[in-house]
């Protein structure tokens, strides 16, 4: 069954397609979320919206993209109004504060997935200190390359599809990356990390 | 030996990494009989606020008072025709036994003294006619001569005398440095 039979017949009313449309795209929603707003809790309510808008406003979903292209516009946009909210919520309470950079603790240091042939445990922990370095650095990029850099990097969209969501072309998008990337290594040259291409 | 646009990209992927909690799809589910809430839309109630500004600051208090039931006033009215001296303007000083007609703005709730006569059925909110026998002259308007003004023509001013600049030539080491 295609997308667009299920939305036909969730459009009759059929909440069983509608599940079955949650089932097949809750992991791009989510993720989009997550690469929004940084934090599992607020990405799960901002996916639950997201799911919740896109069911009242199937009638005025046309088939010019993808379902879900459409579905994900409208994430990224619950994602980005629930982002303004917490970073108004953060301006009153600690002015300065910085969403992104608050979730240190969150961020899995990966040591559990290295692999099994590691050559010492030093370098494991100079390995998961690497990463941290560079999901630090992540957090604290200007929101547009951030956001395009970890949409991009999910795995879960298209160049097209994240040029959707942030309303811009995909060249701007690719773009983007690159600089982020370029950023990211100039920082981590910075921080004494020399061997930095 | 991995890449630094790996490393970058692999930090990337962990950042997003993750599913929604078990039952997500039966608690949006569970969700779509909610009732729709509309917050109040800002673009809404800006006009709203700034329509009632300009009442308070335009439209003058009398207007406000006018449009309020319960405070009514004696406007002039087919009732109550304006008697043509009333307009006019005293020329005399006025003394202590004359009494004004009666102003059509002024309200109708003052209190009657022993000069004015109500009607039989008359009520402190109805119209009140007032009676008084003073004759008020009209002003007589005289024309004013302004004789013409003549100006007489200033003097020429004294030539500015300036002493001429004289300017020291710079010391070459010192404009160089």
């Amino acid at each position: 069954v295609t997308d667009a039979e299920l939305v036909a017949l969730a459009r009759q009313g059929d909440r069983q397609a509608f599940g079955e449309l949650v089932t097949r795209h809750q992991s791009a929603v989510y993720r989009a979320a997550l690469a929004a707003v940084g934090s599992p809790a607020e990405a799960e309510d901002a996916a639950q919206d997201a799911f919740i808008s896109a069911y009242r406003r199937l009638g005025s979903f046309r088939g010019d993209a993808s379902f879900k292209t459409w579905l994900l516009t409208i994430a990224w946009n619950h994602a980005m109004n629930r982002r303004r909210g917490i970073q108004r919520w953060l301006n009153r309470s600690a002015p300065g504060g910085r969403w992104w950079g608050t979730r240190d603790g969150e961020i899995p240091d990966g040591t559990a997935d290295l692999p099994s042939d590691a050559p010492s445990p030093e370098q494991a922990a100079a390995d998961a200190e690497l990463r941290r370095d560079i999901s630090h650095e992540i957090r604290a990029l200007s929101p547009k390359l951030r956001d395009a850099l970890l949409l991009a990097q999910s795995g879960e969209y298209t160049y097209e599809e994240i040029a959707a969501m942030l309303g811009t072309a995909d060249g701007t998008i690719k773009w983007r990356v690159s600089e982020a990337r370029r950023v990211l290594k100039r920082r981590l040259r910075e921080r004494g990390y020399a061997d930095v291409g | 030996m991995p890449t630094w646009d790996d490393r970058i990209d692999e930090a990337a992927r962990r950042l997003t990494k993750g599913q929604p909690r078990a039952g997500f799809r039966m608690r949006v589910v569970a969700r779509l009989d909610e009732p729709v809430r509309r917050p109040p839309r800002a673009w809404l109630l800006a006009p709203a606020a700034v329509a009632i500004v300009v009442l308070v600051l335009v439209v003058p208090r009398e207007q406000i008072d006018e449009a309020l039931p319960g405070t009514q006033r004696s406007s002039p009215s087919a009732d109550v025709p304006l008697k043509p001296e009333a307009m006019t303007v005293r020329s005399e000083p006025l003394d202590s036994n004359l009494r004004l007609k009666p102003d059509a703005t002024r309200a109708a709730t003052r209190t009657p003294d022993s000069n004015v006569r109500l009607g039989p059925n008359a009520t402190t909110s109805a119209p009140v006619e007032f009676e008084t026998d003073l004759e008020v002259a009209p002003i007589e308007l005289v024309p004013v001569t302004v004789a013409a003004t003549v100006v007489d023509a200033l003097e020429e001013p004294p030539p500015l005398a300036i002493d001429p600049l004289t300017i020291a030539a710079l010391d070459t080491l010192e404009s160089t440095q």
